[in-house]
């Protein structure tokens, strides 16, 4: 990252901008030294080496890549890596473990929300970011709030199925 | 992965922002990243220099005397976050149905759309319809420019290599306002877009706008003066000077992959009388 460096008229292409990005990520700090064109996603498997977090479309499009970043749901092929310094980032990751599932990765789990599980990352951050606004969503609400997300295996019936299950559950789970 | 190597900048200045983009071959500003980032990837764009906004202090929207202004940094969910009153109805309207879920409504800007000018966007004919400025800054100095001629074609703006645009700056003076789009699924661009106004006017009366984006390379004005000042009707009669004027002030038509001009220019008509009824609805509750 460059808030100084001049801009490159003709970087010197022998040597690569780079910048040190440092981090919260799953409540532990990190650090990794990368190319500026390092597309945050990248960043996140390659260097932090969290392959939980999928490089789909690359488009923005497919939603596989999603990540919170700051308390926001974010595709991470559509930030450079650097953009994130000083950013706290949750991955799929963090939501949960064996034995210790987030309520709404129990309800996917319970109600077969995935199949091939490439487009689990941002199912699972659409629906707690959808419970985080909405107590009781409708099929309607539930419908949107996973549009920014695509299923290659085309089952969105059974991920709908857990949203509302996940949805039961939290609002069951007194705060 | 980008194949070019670039050089990221967060510049604490809109001036040092500047300078950079000045002194370099390609650069080029991130709003959101929504549009550019891809762009970059799929190696369409080649950019030496990007420029982050995310230091410039340009994510605010604030009241100033009778106009709101909305940063460069701002982004839809923060639009439909801000507080009742402060943003035009028109633009919470638009920002709720932007397609990518909400992590493109946290992550896009709009300044960032007005700036790419995708004809099939939903930013460039609302920003019409509410009668917007853009206020823009370069290394020599500052200007604004009415968003009616800051697209200048289908992905050109009045956009000097050095410059950015740093606020919208929009009359808060919409009483009531209606949105429409059409398009074929959910992950798609609009085809066409239509953004209806109903401002106040001194004498008591209301002032219409429409403006139609998707149909021709850049959002078009529509004349809605037969309207009058007061209350419309939208009536049989009415809805056919509606759909007359819309094809009458249709220009050359903007035609891609997801629909030819001939069939923009057909639904253009049924999109405008859909923002009128819901601008209708709006001002009748």
């Amino acid at each position: 990252m460059s808030t100084t460096q001049p801009p490159g008229s003709a970087h010197a292409h022998d040597e690569l901008p780079s910048s040190t990005v440092t981090l919260i990520v799953n409540d532990q700090p990190r650090s990794a030294r990368c190319p500026d064109r390092t597309l945050l996603v990248e960043l996140i498997r390659d260097e932090l080496g969290l392959f939980g977090t999928h490089a789909g479309c690359l488009n923005g499009d497919c939603g596989a890549c999603t990540v919170n970043v700051d308390g926001r749901i974010t595709k991470s092929c559509l930030v450079l890596a650097p953009a994130a310094e000083g950013t706290t980032i949750t991955t799929v990751e963090g939501l949960g473990e064996p034995g210790a599932l987030h309520p709404v990765q129990e309800a996917f789990w319970e109600k077969d929300g995935f199949q091939c599980g490439f487009c689990l990352p941002g199912q699972l951050f659409a629906t707690i970011d959808l419970l985080d606004h909405e107590d009781a969503p409708s099929d309607d609400d539930i419908r949107g709030a996973l549009a920014g997300n695509i299923c290659r295996c085309t089952g969105y019936q059974k991920i709908i199925d857990s949203v509302r299950c996940a949805a039961e559950r939290t609002a069951r789970t007194p705060d | 992965m980008i194949r070019t190597n670039l050089r990221y900048h967060a510049p604490f200045s809109v001036e040092d922002a500047c300078r950079i983009l000045a002194a370099s071959e390609s650069g080029a500003v991130i709003g959101g990243g929504t549009v550019l980032l891809p762009r970059m990837t799929r190696d369409e764009r080649s950019v030496l220099d990007a420029v982050h906004v995310r230091n410039l202090g340009l994510s605010e929207i604030e009241q100033a005397g009778d106009t709101v202004l909305i940063g460069a940094g701002v982004t839809y969910t923060e639009v439909l976050e801000a507080r009742e009153g402060l943003v035009p109805s028109l633009l919470t309207t638009m920002a709720r149905g932007i397609t990518g879920g909400a992590q493109i409504r946290n992550q896009g800007t709009l300044v960032g759309s007005a700036a790419y000018a995708n004809p099939g966007s939903d930013v460039p004919a609302v920003l019409v319809a509410l009668d917007t400025t853009l206020l823009i800054q370069g290394t020599r100095g500052t200007r604004e420019v009415r968003a009616a001629q800051f697209f200048r074609g289908p992905f050109v703006v009045d956009l000097g290599p050095d410059e950015i645009v740093t606020q919208l700056s929009i009359p808060h003076a919409e009483g009531a306002s209606g949105y429409a789009k059409l398009k074929l699924s959910e992950s798609s661009w609009p085809i066409v877009t239509a953004a209806a106004v109903a401002a106040p006017s001194t004498d008591g009366g209301w002032r219409y706008r429409l403006a139609i984006g998707g149909a021709c390379g850049v959002p078009i004005p529509v004349d809605l003066g037969f309207l009058g000042r007061d209350r419309f009707e939208l009536d049989a009669e009415t809805a056919g000077q509606v759909r007359q004027n819309v094809q009458d002030t249709l220009g050359e038509l903007w035609s891609d992959e997801l629909a030819p001009g001939s069939y923009r220019q057909q639904v253009a008509g049924p999109i405008a009388l859909k923002a009128l009824a819901h601008l209708d609805q709006e001002m009748s509750s």
